[in-house]
């Protein structure tokens, strides 16, 4: 099997050892559900063509779509004073590349409202960058996701050192950090002998203005990680094309099973 | 990515605190330190804190947080009693305008650069690159109010920023550097942006350039900020930051009148929160006291409102804080996301393996058995490698990046094949014989699916290779198909199968044809097959889109 392959099997084997059922689904996305139903804004950058692979097709918006056209234009019925601005249906409808795979985490949610819900997903990402050694134009991202009742920072905390202390990498520390999306939000930090502290993934709790159209009622904690990242670490890559363009000889010659690391 | 400057000796004075106690901690409050340097620090901080772009925002921010100064800052406002008329022609070009005096500013070149450099920052995280919001900050005593915001014949001429000469705006729009970069936002109307003074001289053209008129330098004492933009809101935070800022700096602040308001106003807005809420968000039993004490500590003031709420007032530039929410979040930082015990929720869930994973994973070990490598190869892909190479039609339904990066990336992929034959020919130096297979998405009409593809290259390739593959592949994922002759181009007439489930072609295989081979540079015999996996019994039907508050 291909060595990166084996990696993503061992952290979906992880994932399902700790409770984690697993979700799959479309790489084309409306830019409702990459986007709005995130609560990203309307004008946010990664919404320009410079960042996000556009389509020219268009998808109709869900039914209900004014819940989340509400919360960005003035926080609904929440304490949010939401982005304010109009909303614009067209411009939700167009098409992109998935850009994370949180675009399927939160149609999971909006489909099981109910707790609890503990979900995760390993897919492609698409980005547009120009390709060089350390930056492609699509990548592997694992996405994490638990909603229950009473679930709180402290978890999520729990939740990712036990991820990583699982995937080998024992000292873990976290540092505020900001997505659009999560609030409050944390970046996680990896000990990696000869690297130093290494950042690691992202993680934190979706914001009341992602949760509330969709009749979520308790937390969602949620992390994400490009894997190809810790790909490169565990297989020693200095260039990530080797993952997707592989050397026959480097696929033969990597040893299936690494060891404990 | 805001990328911000902290001058060391600067930063200390007004810090209050030595400058290895700053690097140590500032990433506690949410930055990532970039490059430490001889004379100063950069710093990155997140795109929804402007407010601390500046060697004076992160001072006050970080003399909070180490407990130097709580609280709210002051910043008292006194009338200049400069007005600023708008012309309501500017309602569809550019409408809403922001400005203050800033007197006794004391700016060395560095006290410049730094202003500019948050200027800059700001255009980027508030003004979406000068579209909403594009500031210009003047020195006030080279012109004389009252100041006019009017929307101009683009004829009109002015000597702009870094020129000796008159140009026109036109003429700036296509020979000016600036001009050239945001011609885009102004270029569709008939009118353009304009600001002038009682005697009608140019300050600045917004948002592309201002006068070299009024160009700030070390000399400069008193500034006259204008900002201007298509969003209320966002003009408003690009003035309180600026203001704040330089206040911090030790300059005071007056109001100009823009069409009978008087602004900045700098003015906290109140937000009372639940402790108890917070405390359940953070997983921390707090009181009123011990959350108000955390908040005072973010630069809030905050006070307990009985037991269970506390009573907040929100400096003017923290635009960041839409909700309730952003205040816990504060809280969390100021208690240190370092002192958090990490723990594990009680409750017990079932692991669940989802079904396109369960065939895929079954493709890979039966691939595997048959001795054949994994391939992950790329979705994106292009005309050359899917279609022409391969003597095919381009499959309907393709979906093209209306963007792309790089002419090897334009289109999705609709099959595996193609990729796995130019797998080959990256390997072609390798020795023989080569088996690759590989699974995974593939995009038709923006419908996502998955294939199986996989390749076998050496002298004695050939049909009945192929044929026993696919065979084996067919029968362990059992799939019920027959076989009918093939018309696929990209094989051999007479040396190549279909795969026919429930009378619907699925899969092919067969004898690689030996122009396809040309095609990509190989010279040996290729067997191959691919197959769509959503015929394998079980591969689960599209679930149904879900929808806000549907339930």
């Amino acid at each position: 099997m291909h060595p990166y392959q084996r990696i993503i099997d061992e952290m979906r084997r992880i994932l399902f050892d700790m409770g984690f059922e697993e979700m799959s689904g479309g790489i084309v996305q409306s830019s409702f559900w990459n986007f709005d139903a995130l609560f990203q804004p309307q004008d946010h950058p990664a919404r320009e063509m410079q960042d996000t692979f556009f389509l020219g097709e268009r998808r109709p918006l869900p039914a209900g779509y004014e819940r989340v056209r509400d919360m960005h234009e003035h926080g609904g019925g929440t304490s949010s004073t939401g982005w304010g601005g109009t909303w614009s249906a067209e411009k939700a409808e167009q098409c992109v590349l998935r850009t994370h795979t949180t675009s399927l985490s939160i149609q999971h949610l909006a489909a099981h409202p109910k707790p609890p819900v503990r979900a995760f997903c390993i897919g492609r990402v698409y980005r547009r960058e120009a390709i060089d050694p350390t930056h492609l134009a699509e990548f592997e991202q694992l996405e994490g996701i638990v909603m229950d009742e009473d679930v709180n920072l402290r978890h999520l905390l729990g939740f990712l050192k036990e991820f990583y202390a699982k995937m080998g990498f024992e000292k873990v520390r976290f540092r505020p950090g900001y997505f659009p999306y999560t609030e409050p939000s944390v970046e996680p930090e990896v000990y990696v002998d000869g690297l130093g502290w290494v950042e690691l993934g992202g993680s934190g709790i979706f914001r009341q203005e992602v949760t509330e159209p969709f009749g979520i009622e308790h937390p969602v904690l949620a992390w994400g990680l490009g894997i190809s990242r810790v790909a490169m670490l565990r297989l020693g890559l200095r260039d990530l094309r080797q993952l997707y363009r592989s050397d026959v000889e480097w696929v033969r010659d990597t040893p299936t099973y690494g060891g404990r690391r | 990515m805001a990328i911000i400057t902290l001058p060391y000796r600067y930063l200390e004075r007004l810090a209050g605190t030595d400058r290895q106690t700053i690097i140590d901690r500032v990433p506690m409050i949410g930055a990532d330190i970039e490059r430490i340097e001889e004379d100063h620090v950069d710093v990155e901080f997140f795109p929804n804190r402007p407010d601390l772009y500046s060697p004076e925002g992160v001072a006050r921010a970080m003399r909070g947080f180490l407990g130097i100064e709580e609280g709210l800052p002051n910043y008292t406002v006194r009338p200049s009693g400069i007005t600023f008329s708008v012309d309501p022609n500017l309602a569809d070009i550019r409408p809403f305008l922001g400005s203050a005096v800033i007197r006794n500013v004391a700016l060395d070149e560095e006290g410049i650069e730094s202003l500019m450099a948050l200027q800059e920052a700001l255009h980027w995280a508030v003004g979406r690159g000068r579209g909403k919001v594009a500031i210009g900050v003047h020195d006030l005593d080279t012109v004389k109010p009252p100041f006019r915001y009017v929307a101009s014949p683009r004829n009109r001429s002015f000597v702009p920023l870094d020129f000796e000469r008159e140009m026109t705006m036109e003429e700036m729009l296509a020979d000016h550097p600036k001009g050239r970069d945001y011609a885009h936002l102004v270029e569709n109307f008939d009118k353009f942006p304009l600001i002038v003074d009682a005697e009608n001289r140019v300050l600045s053209f917004p948002p592309i350039i201002n006068g070299e008129l009024t160009r700030v330098t070390a000399a400069t004492k008193n500034i006259l900020l204008d900002c201007t933009g298509t969003d209320r809101k966002a003009v408003m935070t690009a003035v309180n930051i600026i203001c704040t800022a330089l206040a911090e700096a030790g300059a005071t602040i007056e109001t100009v009148t823009v069409e009978g308001e008087e602004m900045p106003t700098l003015a906290p807005a109140e937000r009372v929160v639940s402790v108890g809420e917070c405390s359940r968000l953070l997983g921390l039993p707090l009181t009123a006291e011990e959350m108000s004490r955390l908040l005072r500590r973010m630069r809030f003031d905050a006070e307990p409102d009985g037991a269970s709420r506390v009573r907040i007032l929100v400096p003017c530039y923290r635009s960041d804080i839409l909700h309730d929410w952003d205040i816990f979040e504060d809280v969390a930082i100021a208690y240190g996301i370092e002192n958090f015990d990490a723990a594990l929720p009680a409750t017990s869930t079932v692991a669940q393996e989802h079904p396109i994973s369960a065939i895929t994973g079954a493709v890979r070990s039966v691939m595997t058995g048959l001795g054949y490598l994994e391939a992950i190869p790329f979705t994106l892909s292009n005309d050359r490698v899917l279609y022409a190479n391969m003597q095919r039609e381009p499959a309907p339904g393709t979906l093209r990046l209306l963007h792309p990066i790089s002419e090897e990336q334009t289109v999705v992929r609709t099959d595996l094949l193609p990729l796995l034959m130019e797998m080959l020919q990256a390997n072609k130096h390798r020795e023989l014989p080569q088996r690759l297979f590989a699974v995974g998405d593939v995009v038709v009409d923006c419908i996502t699916s998955q294939k199986a593809a996989a390749v076998s290259i050496h002298p004695a390739a050939d049909f009945s290779e192929a044929y026993a593959a696919a065979d084996v592949l067919c029968r362990e994922l059992s799939l019920p198909y027959t076989v009918t002759e093939s018309a696929d181009p990209a094989f051999l007439d007479g040396r190549r199968g279909d795969i026919v489930v429930n009378g619907k072609i699925v899969g092919v295989f067969g004898e690689v044809h030996p122009a396809v081979l040309g095609a990509f540079d190989l010279e040996h015999s290729v067997a191959a097959f691919a197959l769509d996996l959503t015929a394998v019994p079980g591969y689960p039907a599209l679930p149904d889109t879900p929808s806000p508050g549907g339930r």
